[in-house]
């Protein structure tokens, strides 16, 4: 689906910014948008509605042709009183509708008013009396009236007022919480969000029991209106990051907003970079983990992925499972991260560097070996190397997006033809197999959802530098990748710290995790903590001195 | 925009350009020389012969083609000799996996000057590679078949990698043969390597039929590792036995694992050690007389053999024993010493080097007149060998009466 950028009257596609200015591009949606402009807010200038319902009636129809699922439903009441509803079939509670509001409204019998006189004001009566819902808004203008349909509510026109009630009669079909997939752990705990929005900030205020979890709510999209929550605890974040946040998310242009991954590239600091500056995350755990850290979440409604930020390159090693485990075996692991890391962005250049131009470096038995398994590869290493690069990622992207069914069939051929016949083949040595499996392989270590396919990105352009000046060319390359990280910001906060600028509390938590207990201060380099110690001293004094134990 | 695009373009083709591939080598073009020998010809002429390890394709039996090839060539010089060695090689020779060095006699004893410098000076060959002199010419020692291993490179390896376990053969790295060969009025040692007739000292034996051997008739080579090669003054005096080779070993503080063999008490049979470790020190003595050499040497060592003693337990057996051990290896040392000073007048021991560092003083004096001095310097030894355990049974198995 295309996206479109709105630049005043003018849409603009967004991938193309060479025709601003030059001629206007139309496209279906703007169309739309004028028609029910031309149509339905003509006869009212200020888009106010109006007293007779029929002519309100009128406008939504305009704004909703088309739409087979809108449902007009005219009635009246005992008393003689004309009223309608509409709404979104599929959408609302039937039930509901017919017994809470529709079987009370004709059972109405009260002559309050005569049934035909006009109103100023709103009928009071219709909340006092009528609606046995909990929830419901009190609608004057047309486009409110038009906004609290399409997000599922049910409009009730009564003749006579100029005000409609917005009745929350949602019953919407929403695939109830199930066990994270992606980042499945086996310790902590199973849930994972899902598309609701409601549900996903439910399960995260489920877990921080405090006033100071705020969740400010958002509209991105000129057209599309998506709710975006930006959720954060207050006290804890640095008000600069939340202010930035804000800011960034105000200033988000577009027109229909559906995927996390558009968010996050209107949201992050340098979307061009290699790196992600943000996360995302399935799990309400680490979602919670993560604000009580002093970093900020961004929960788009349809979305069962979450977005975290600030993140910085030490973040992208941890894991939700790390917390549930001993520090050791953490600590241990995460060296294993970061080591795995190198290996998946260096392993296939290593090989061809060192084998092209440095083969003094392999031990002879090792070099004798490989000898003989590339003899009657016809390719050179670095064609080799792309090759099977290519076909590796190749077989990992199609293994993604084939249907299970199919997949189990693909990795028999992909085992087959890449371990084996492509190398029976004398197309690739069996050196370079084990080479790209380890480096496929270790590509999956890293737990992050954004950066797990970062590496594989990369690994690329190092193997051209690899082929072209060996060593140093690899070297040159890390050390462009290291400026770049060095220069590298993700809200304000430097990409690598807590080791550079260097932080002793961040270190506590980075390559090593020492156990909660000894985290006593939380790190500096994303929180306002000295604030946060301030008031955490100030707090914890009197209850020590009531003899209350602490946590 | 463009303009970024546009010079991150031109920055990577410059890159290319600039690494111009320089150094670039596919593999399968390579010819790794592993082993290389040199000698000296009648007619004055250097001759070099390499073994190097060609690809044998990945999918084609081992076996069925040997995997390496074993080239030579002549010429004025090591170099020359070296590059005329092109005219038959098929590949890319490289020497960088070079680890072996092999100087046929006949060129050591006419000066290893010229060679040393060619080794030394190339940049392709590692400072790691060992020493070796062959008796003999070392095209003959590398054209002996190998034995079990693969190839004659590997079975080299491994007798080099096992000289430690019994001390009686010393091969030293490029190195360390280099520091004490350019050092004035100091001998050097190298690795001596030689091939025998085979028969029938070893066997490859297929695991189905024990009593089938394969392999090496009788009149098939053999190659061995034992022993050193002495040289003074740039060029070779001759060759230590392995018997003086562990002489030298220990003195210069080498020497760590061997056996001991001694014959102890009435009965008939002996005891023997194996040092588990040595500490030897060589400090000189000034006095009046003049200048004399001590060489206190340290041994620890536990009893592996014995057929002998009834009363390992006794702490006199022990003395006794540990006195009979330093003796024995004196023996040894004496043996080295006196070859080296009488027969080769190579100061390979370092005692000058000993006499300039303790005694500059005397040094001074001296160091004029030492290759002269150096035949009758006396030498004095303080050997203390210390049994730490005696093993799991206590006495000899014996029949009792």
């Amino acid at each position: 689906m295309k996206r479109y950028k709105m630049t005043g009257k003018q849409p603009v596609k967004l991938q193309n910014m060479k025709n601003l200015g030059s001629r206007p591009q139309k496209n279906r949606l703007q169309d739309r948008v004028d028609r029910i402009q031309q149509d339905g807010y003509k006869p009212y200038e200020d888009g106010a509605l109006s007293i007779d319902m029929d002519v309100n009636l009128k406008a939504l129809e305009a704004a909703f042709k088309g739409c087979s699922d809108i449902q007009f439903r005219r009635f009246s009441m005992a008393n003689g009183r004309l009223c309608s509803i509409v709404f979104f079939d599929g959408m609302t509670n039937k039930e509901m509708l017919n017994h809470d509001i529709i079987e009370r409204l004709m059972a109405y019998q009260k002559p309050r008013e005569t049934t035909t006189e006009t109103c100023a004001g709103p009928p009071a009566w219709v909340k006092d009396e009528i609606l046995a819902v909990s929830q419901y808004k009190e609608v004057t203008m047309l486009k409110d009236a038009l906004k609290s349909i399409l997000e599922a509510q049910c409009l009730l026109l009564v003749n006579g007022y100029a005000t409609a009630y917005a009745v929350d009669v949602k019953a919407m079909e929403t695939r109830s919480v199930s066990e994270a997939k992606i980042e499945s752990v086996v310790r902590g705990p199973q849930e994972a969000f899902v598309e609701d929005i409601g549900v996903n900030l439910t399960l995260v205020r489920r877990r921080i029991k405090t006033h100071a979890l705020k969740m400010e709510a958002f509209e991105i999209g000129s057209q599309g209106k998506t709710k975006v929550i930006l959720a954060y605890i207050e006290g804890i974040i640095e008000t600069g990051i939340v202010d930035e946040a804000r800011k960034r998310l105000q200033k988000m242009d577009i027109d229909i907003a559906l995927a996390v991954g558009e968010l996050i590239s209107f949201v992050e600091d340098d979307p061009l970079s290699p790196f992600p500056q943000s996360e995302i995350t399935e799990r309400p755990d680490s979602c919670a983990a993560a604000l009580s850290e002093g970093r900020f979440a961004i929960l788009i409604d349809g979305n069962p992925f979450v977005m975290i930020a600030p993140t910085t390159f030490s973040f992208l090693f941890t894991a939700a499972e790390d917390y549930y485990d001993r520090g050791y075996f953490t600590g241990f692991i995460r060296m294993l991260r970061y080591f795995a890391f190198f290996i998946s962005l260096l392993g296939p250049s290593a090989y061809i560097a060192i084998t092209t131009y440095h083969p003094e470096m392999i031990p002879t038995n090792l070099l004798i070996s490989i000898l003989n398994a590339r003899a009657d590869v016809p390719f050179p290493a670095f064609v080799e190397a792309v090759l099977m690069e290519v076909i590796f990622e190749i077989v990992r992207e199609s293994g993604i997006r084939m249907p299970a069914r199919i997949s189990n069939a693909l990795s028999i051929v992909g085992a087959l033809v890449i371990g084996q016949i492509s190398v029976q083949a004398g197309l690739i040595s069996p050196m370079m197999v084990v080479v790209v499996s380890i480096t496929g392989l270790a590509s999956f270590m890293i737990p992050k959802l954004n950066t797990k396919r970062q590496a594989s990105v990369l690994r690329f352009p190092f193997m051209l530098l690899a082929a072209t000046m060996g060593i140093f060319g690899i070297i040159t390359g890390i050390l462009i990748l290291l400026i770049h990280m060095a220069a590298l910001r993700s809200f304000g906060v430097p990409y690598l710290s807590p080791f550079t600028p260097s932080d002793t509390q961040g270190l506590k938590d980075s390559i090593i995790m020492l156990p909660a207990k000894y985290l006593k201060k939380r790190p500096t380099y994303i929180q306002d903590n000295i604030r946060i110690w301030k008031n955490r001293a100030e707090q914890s004094d009197p209850e020590q001195n009531s003899g209350q134990a602490g946590d | 925009m463009k303009k970024t695009i546009t010079l991150l373009l031109l920055l990577g083709c410059t890159a290319m350009c600039f690494g111009g591939c320089y150094g670039y080598n596919e593999l399968g073009e390579l010819g790794i020389v592993v082993v290389t020998g040199i000698d000296l010809n009648e007619d004055g002429k250097y001759q070099i012969t390499v073994m190097a390890v060609y690809p044998v394709g990945g999918m084609m039996q081992q076996g069925e083609k040997s995997s390496t090839w074993i080239g030579s060539a002549t010429g004025k010089s090591p170099m020359e000799a070296s590059k005329n060695l092109r005219k038959y090689a098929s590949k890319k020779l490289t020497w960088v996996q070079n680890d072996i060095v092999i100087i046929g006699e006949e060129a050591a004893r006419a000066g290893l000057t010229e060679i040393l410098d060619f080794f030394i000076r190339n940049r392709e060959l590692r400072l790691r590679n060992h020493v070796l002199v062959s008796s003999g010419p070392a095209k003959d020692v590398m054209e002996a078949p190998a034995d079990i291993e693969n190839n004659l490179y590997s079975e080299m390896k491994g007798l080099i990698s096992n000289m430690d376990e019994w001390s009686k053969a010393y091969v030293p790295t490029l190195l360390d043969f280099a520091k004490t060969f350019t050092e004035q009025d100091t001998g050097s040692v190298a690795g001596h390597i030689g091939i025998e007739k085979a028969s029938g000292r070893t066997f490859s034996t297929y695991r189905e039929r024990t009593t089938q051997h394969e392999g090496r008739g009788e009149g098939e080579e053999l190659s061995f590792l034992s022993g050193s090669a002495v040289f003074h003054e740039c060029s070779l005096k001759g060759f230590f036995s392995d018997y003086e080779t562990r002489g030298y070993l220990w003195i210069v503080n080498k020497a760590k694992i061997g056996a001991v063999v001694v014959d102890l008490g009435d009965s008939k049979g002996s005891l023997a050690m194996e040092t588990t470790s040595a500490k030897s020190d060589v400090r000189p003595v000034v006095t009046e007389d003049g200048v004399s050499m001590e060489i206190k040497l340290r041994v620890r060592g536990r009893v592996v053999e014995n057929s002998c003693m009834d009363d390992l337990m006794d702490p006199a057996v022990i003395e006794k024993a540990e006195k009979e051990f330093a003796q024995s290896i004196v023996k040894e040392m004496k043996a080295a010493v006196k070859k080296a000073q009488k027969e080769y007048k190579a100061d390979i021991f370092g005692f000058g080097d000993a006499i300039y560092r303790k005694e500059p003083d005397t040094w001074r004096e001296i160091g004029k007149e030492w290759p002269e001095l150096y035949a009758g310097i006396p030498v004095k030894y303080d050997v203390q060998v210390k049994l730490v355990r005696i093993g799991i049974i206590q006495n000899s198995i014996k029949v009792s009466n």
